[in-house]
């Protein structure tokens, strides 16, 4: 397993104080009834790390991070985020979402709304943030995702890239301090998956702590700080993607990565 | 044999009367029934196992009993209780439950119809499931209940004639009444058909025009 | 509250009251099946005429009341034509008119819920067109077709129980017979819902299996 320690983020200036962990995840353990989805999961998230996570379909990935912002419940163990620990209280729960943003496969844009819409709905009825300052704030994140153009339009005249970077912009519109991400290139066309990769990467450059399930392994080589493979449920290898990449320890991690780089 | 269009002139007030009657039967049931049936909906998605039994038991009950003997059931029994209401209040109480029940299926059948990952999105922007419900499902499913709600009040307004039979003063109780002092009931009943045809077709066309108009984002093309 | 002697006593009638209303039903679910047939034809014909009498058809019945589609053919009927019909009769047709539109409409949409693919998939292995219809077509046209025709069907018995207004003694007529003979109108019209229950919950149960969507509103 992992030795945190490795990874000199975690301790740049060498003072010897652990920072505080974005994310921390203890003997997590998750069952859909008798299916054993998640396995003894632990992993630490520092501040402005970014993970990526792959993995065969059905290997808990996903399952893992959505288990973060608590769209689905774990059975045993623990998460903390921000220090502060998932448990079933409805405000805990809602305040960890409040400071995660969550990107998906499908974009899950509101179709009945506007870009515009979707940016700023959330902050309007969550953090009670004025319409104009809203609108302000949604329109400089998707010039940032460079869609600033598409503000009027409704989901379904956008492209797919289009619709995952506004996707991305509505997320970022509720300042979070950590973004999830399920496979968010996908559903997409080859073509498009460039410019979202782009926006991810960017984001990553500014800092953000971001954990990306995905299989876009040249992704994984230019921003991850740590490469994590799961099978089964396990996390069965951790590495930084130099490592990760050149020299798997796992015989079934060098099997994945045999198939998927073909 | 001939068309005696004299008998229908001489008689358009009951008819007319009758006719008002049934609208106004229909146009307060239905609503009515609707805010039981989204209630129903919700009991029955989020209520719990004693709650969502219990809406799915009346609902069940109701769109598996005929109308007719629910409203003799309640017309018969609920006196055998204590309880004396006149027809028409019977008639209200027979239609309202009986739209409940079936738009409660619409309603839930609407809200299982948008993807999960809506109210995933919903959730992971920190939403609450009354925002979610409000402003994610209702408007999507606007699309969905509108059709099949039209379908419920054509529903409700055939289904209406039947509370003739407790003596409900609605369209076709006010025809059976006619025919029984003029004996024509060629042109009576030929002009109530005529009404109720007008009256579905009217609401059928009214709430097309709806559904175009409350849902653009429906017939947005995209522009690339 | 609830006799159950009472019940018992009255309960072979009340079986002979559902042993009419399935009859009904059901002659009214074959006989409007075999006028939905001829609705389809004429639909298609060449025949402008023939096609706008189809529409027409269909949005009349679709559009007034049953009870109301009922005394047309009992009471006007015989005032227009001479023909006078018994109330069994007069009710088994008014169910197959009605339902004639209904399932017709059921037909056609089953027909053309096969996707065209699976024609050219078909004619791309070169398969000959008898092969073609009766492997390939026709079994996704029953499955297609079943599910809408049972809950068409279930309509059809509920809409039975208005055959108790012109005097066919259906299980709701059996009902209300019994209250007037008894002054029991609980027992009675209790034992009534209880049976159609019954009946149209365990037909809802076996046949949601085959179903995929939510049956329809009200008729």
């Amino acid at each position: 397993m992992t030795n945190l320690d490795e990874f000199p983020r975690e301790d740049e200036a060498g003072t010897g104080i652990k920072p505080p962990a974005a994310v921390e995840i203890i003997g997590l353990n998750k069952w859909y009834g008798a299916y054993h989805a998640l396995h003894d999961i632990d992993l630490r998230v520092v501040t402005g790390e970014r993970i990526v996570i792959c993995g065969p379909s059905g290997s808990g990935k996903s399952t893992l991070i959505r288990c973060i912002n608590r769209l689905e419940r774990h059975d045993q163990g623990s998460i903390s985020v921000g220090g502060l620990e998932l448990t079933d209280d409805p405000k805990r729960v809602q305040a960890t979402r409040r400071e995660i943003g969550m990107v998906f496969q499908n974009f899950n844009l509101f179709p009945h709304m506007t870009i515009l819409e979707n940016c700023v709905v959330a902050p309007m009825s969550v953090k009670k943030i004025a319409r104009a300052q809203a609108e302000e704030l949604a329109r400089s994140f998707l010039a940032r995702v460079r869609i600033p153009e598409q503000a009027k339009k409704y989901p379904g005249q956008l492209s797919g890239g289009q619709q995952q970077r506004a996707a991305i912009a509505r997320a970022l519109c509720m300042s979070p301090r950590i973004m999830l991400f399920d496979e968010p290139t996908s559903a997409l066309d080859p073509e498009i998956i460039k410019e979202v990769l782009d926006t991810m990467i960017a984001l990553a450059n500014d800092g953000m702590t971001m954990l990306c399930v995905t299989h876009e392994m040249g992704f994984a080589r230019q921003i991850a700080d740590r490469v994590i493979f799961m099978d089964h449920g396990r996390i069965v290898e951790t590495a930084a993607p130099a490592n990760f990449f050149a020299n798997p320890q796992q015989v079934r991690t060098r099997q994945f990565l045999n198939q998927i780089l073909r | 044999m001939q068309f005696d269009v004299a008998v229908i002139l001489d008689n358009w007030q009951p008819l007319a009367d009758g006719f008002a009657r049934t609208i106004g039967i229909c146009t307060v049931s239905l609503p009515i029934g609707f805010i039981l049936g989204v209630a129903l909906a919700l009991l029955r998605l989020h209520g719990g196992l004693v709650f969502a039994t219990f809406a799915a038991a009346y609902v069940e009950l109701l769109r598996n009993i005929p109308f007719l003997t629910q409203v003799f059931l309640l017309y018969f029994v609920l006196p055998e209780f204590g309880l004396r209401l006149s027809p028409l209040v019977v008639g209200f109480i027979a239609l309202s439950a009986y739209a409940s029940a079936y738009a409660a299926e619409i309603v839930r059948g609407a809200i299982l119809s948008v993807p999960a990952g809506q109210t995933e999105a919903g959730y992971a922007l920190g939403l609450g499931y009354a925002t979610i419900l409000r402003r994610i499902l209702l408007p999507q499913v606007l699309g969905y209940i509108l059709p099949t709600s039209t379908n419920l009040a054509i529903g409700l307004i055939k289904e209406s004639a039947v509370l003739s039979v407790i003596t409900v003063p609605e369209l076709t109780y006010e025809a059976q009444d006619i025919i029984g002092r003029t004996f024509s009931p060629v042109e009576i009943f030929t002009i109530i058909a005529l009404l109720y045809w007008g009256l579905t077709a009217l609401v059928s066309t009214l709430t097309k025009w709806l559904e175009i108009h409350l849902q653009p984002y429906l017939t947005a093309r995209r522009t690339g | 509250m609830f006799d159950m002697s009472f019940f018992l006593t009255l309960l072979p009638r009340f079986i002979w009251g559902a042993a009419v209303t399935l009859g009904v039903s059901l002659a009214g679910f074959t006989l409007g099946t075999v006028i939905a047939l001829g609705l389809l034809l004429l639909a298609r014909s060449r025949i402008a005429l023939a096609r706008w009498i189809v529409a027409i058809y269909t949005s009349f019945i679709r559009g007034t009341p049953l009870l109301v589609q009922i005394l047309v053919i009992y009471y006007a009927l015989p005032g227009l034509t001479g023909i006078e019909l018994s109330p069994l009769v007069a009710g088994v047709l008014s169910l197959s008119f009605n339902s004639a539109a209904f399932i017709a409409e059921n037909l056609r949409a089953g027909l053309f819920s096969i996707p065209s693919g699976q024609f050219e998939a078909a004619s791309a292995l070169a398969l000959p067109r008898h092969i073609v219809a009766l492997k390939v077509i026709l079994p996704q046209l029953v499955r297609n077709i079943i599910p809408p025709m049972a809950s068409e069907f279930t309509i059809l018995v509920k809409a039975s129980a208005i055959l108790s207004v012109i005097s066919v003694v259906e299980l709701t007529r059996t009902a209300q017979h019994v209250m007037m003979e008894t002054f029991r109108p609980t027992e009675a019209f209790c034992t009534a819902a209880l049976i159609y229950f019954l009946i149209l919950f365990t037909f809802s149960v076996f046949t949601k299996r085959l179903e995929h969507k939510p049956s329809g509103a009200p008729r």
